[in-house]
């Protein structure tokens, strides 16, 4: 079953989308579908108001939204299963909580994509988030479990408290990545400058990086050339907690 | 039955049920791989002496490997599924984690599951670290090249053991040649050993000895110079045998590398081809030559 929620160019405000996750909505009736609220502008609202529903039997089960995808909030928000879809850029907050499933996004991220749910600290806690485009701040804040991978930059703060789990940036992250971070590894081409808690700890030739890449390009995942030739450097850190994360970077800390 | 010439006897081989694991080994280089295959794989010829047989299954193509490395498959067979575990955190320990630049991940889907990689994280003392990709957690022990990456479970599956020809014949030279042949043949068969040395056991067993500390001792039916001494299972004109053990992850592989093996050691020099058993009474599995050999594919 294919779900894909058009939402309209005139809705105002920002739209709260946590309460669509793919395992309610995929198996519900058409009319139940239309009738369930999103939060626009803190405001309940059937779907039907502000998107058109579409729905194709097939054997892809996932959740697609589209048309005034940027105005989106909460995409997927403590997901615990399934496929969601984003053809376009999104707001902040993708994937926040998540422990399972796959969220792709055709564009870009707000900030907190994969993050903790305030006052919560603990962020994405498992699944895979795959975002084409750039990503805001706070990518991965409190991860503790997962992939998030990035095919632009981030910016800053990127995997701030992380606990564990991974991040691959292809462009550049923004300031202080991985400030505070316990465990995990983040992964980027270039890095503006790494906070003080950061070592350089020479060439990663790591076995685990190759199972990683080589399962993203199963799944049609495009990586820089560069990438799969040559080794990064290691940074651990930070080592104002742990000191038992990784950064590695692939070609130049600024 | 006669197949080039080579008398096939009306009896069946005797197998049981084991528990069987798959490791796919990986390194930099194909030789690498190998040598870490081959030492994972040591001195484990017979249950009887070790609690596990094993065996190089194959080579696996770089783009075939978790990590995408050049890659060898190893199959570990034991009777029970604690000795079997036990095998594998003492060999992947011993063997596969101080082989230079080597991976070891699991290759086998099963219900159950040995936390193998979870045990011998421990040997990073406190630093090792894990990865979950996928449903897959890997550990990442560090070592002094790099790092050694293990699968975290290892699957522990139902297979068969204890398939076998005894192949027969007038001059040893012409027999062993035969043996390795059946040998090959049986290596290329997807799932199934031949955990001897090249294949080929000379010294096939029977259970028990007339020392009450020893489990097992030589066949003497199969021993040419003891023909004179005890009931002989050599014709007159036959000087040699050599038997084959397979082991594999079902019935039909072994019934396929049975008949491979058969197929391949019809050659000249060799004057019939047989199976040890114990009279149907001890395994489930009971491998007929002649139906392997009439039902074309096996």
């Amino acid at each position: 079953m294919r779900i894909e929620l058009a939402f309209q160019p005139q809705i105002k405000g920002r739209v709260d989308v946590s309460r669509l996750q793919p395992s309610s909505v995929l198996q519900v009736s058409m009319k139940q579908l239309e009738h369930q609220t999103v939060i626009v502008a803190n405001n309940p609202i059937p779907l039907v108001e502000v998107c058109r529903v579409r729905r194709e039997i097939d054997k892809s089960d996932e959740l697609v939204f589209s048309g005034e995808t940027q105005r989106l909030i909460k995409v997927g928000l403590s997901m615990n299963g399934g496929r969601i879809m984003v053809e376009g850029n999104v707001g902040d907050e993708l994937g926040v909580s998540m422990a399972a499933g796959s969220i792709h996004v055709h564009g870009s991220v707000g900030d907190w994509c994969g993050a903790n749910e305030y006052p919560n600290s603990t962020g994405m806690q498992g699944g895979m988030i795959f975002v084409e485009g750039n990503a805001g701040d706070q990518v991965g804040a409190g991860m503790r479990r997962g992939l998030i991978f990035i095919s632009k930059n981030t910016g800053q703060y990127a995997g701030a408290r992380m606990a564990a789990g991974t991040i691959l940036c292809c462009g550049r992250l923004g300031t202080c990545p991985g400030l505070g971070m316990k465990r995990g590894s983040i992964i980027a081409g270039k890095a503006n400058d790494l906070p003080p808690g950061f070592l350089a700890a020479g060439n990663a030739d790591d076995e685990w990086l190759r199972i990683c890449y080589s399962d993203l390009r199963r799944s049609g995942i495009k990586l820089p050339e560069t990438w799969l030739e040559q080794s990064p450097i290691r940074f651990t850190g930070d080592h104002l907690e742990t000191g038992r994360g990784e950064i590695l970077i692939y070609d130049q800390v600024e | 039955m006669q197949l080039k010439g080579v008398l096939i006897e009306d009896t069946f081989a005797e197998a049981f049920p084991m528990w069987v694991s798959r490791l796919v080994i990986t390194a930099a280089t194909p030789r690498l791989a190998c040598q870490a295959a081959d030492a994972a794989t040591g001195l484990a010829i017979s249950i009887i002496g070790c609690s596990c047989e094993a065996g190089i299954e194959g080579v696996i193509p770089a783009s075939a490997t978790p990590d995408g490395r050049p890659g060898v498959a190893v199959l570990f067979f034991s009777h029970a599924p604690e000795k079997l575990e036990e095998q594998l955190l003492f060999r992947i320990g011993q063997a596969i984690l101080p082989s230079a630049t080597s991976a070891c991940f699991n290759g086998l889907v099963a219900a159950r599951m040995a936390k193998v990689g979870g045990k011998l994280k421990y040997f990073a003392n406190g630093f090792q670290s894990s990865k979950l990709l996928g449903d897959q957690r890997y550990w990442r022990i560090p070592v002094a090249d790099g790092e050694f990456v293990l699968s975290e479970s290892f699957g522990i599956g139902e297979g068969v053991g204890g398939g076998n020809l005894i192949i027969l014949g007038t001059e040893r030279e012409k027999v062993l040649g035969a043996a390795e042949a059946a040998g090959i043949a049986i290596r290329n068969v997807r799932g199934a050993i031949a955990p001897f040395p090249g294949g080929v056991c000379r010294s096939p067993s029977k259970p028990g000895s007339k020392y009450k500390e020893v489990r097992a001792s030589t066949n003497d039916a199969y021993a040419p110079t003891l023909r004179t001494r005890v009931p002989t299972e050599l014709k007159s004109e036959e000087q040699c045998a050599y038997e084959i053990v397979i082991d594999g992850t079902t019935e039909q592989v072994v019934r396929t590398a049975m008949q491979a093996g058969i197929r391949a050691a019809c050659l000249p020099g060799v004057t019939r081809i047989t199976a040890g058993n114990y009279g149907g009474k001890w395994g489930p599995y009971h491998l007929y030559l002649h139906k392997l050999l009439k039902n074309g594919k096996a």
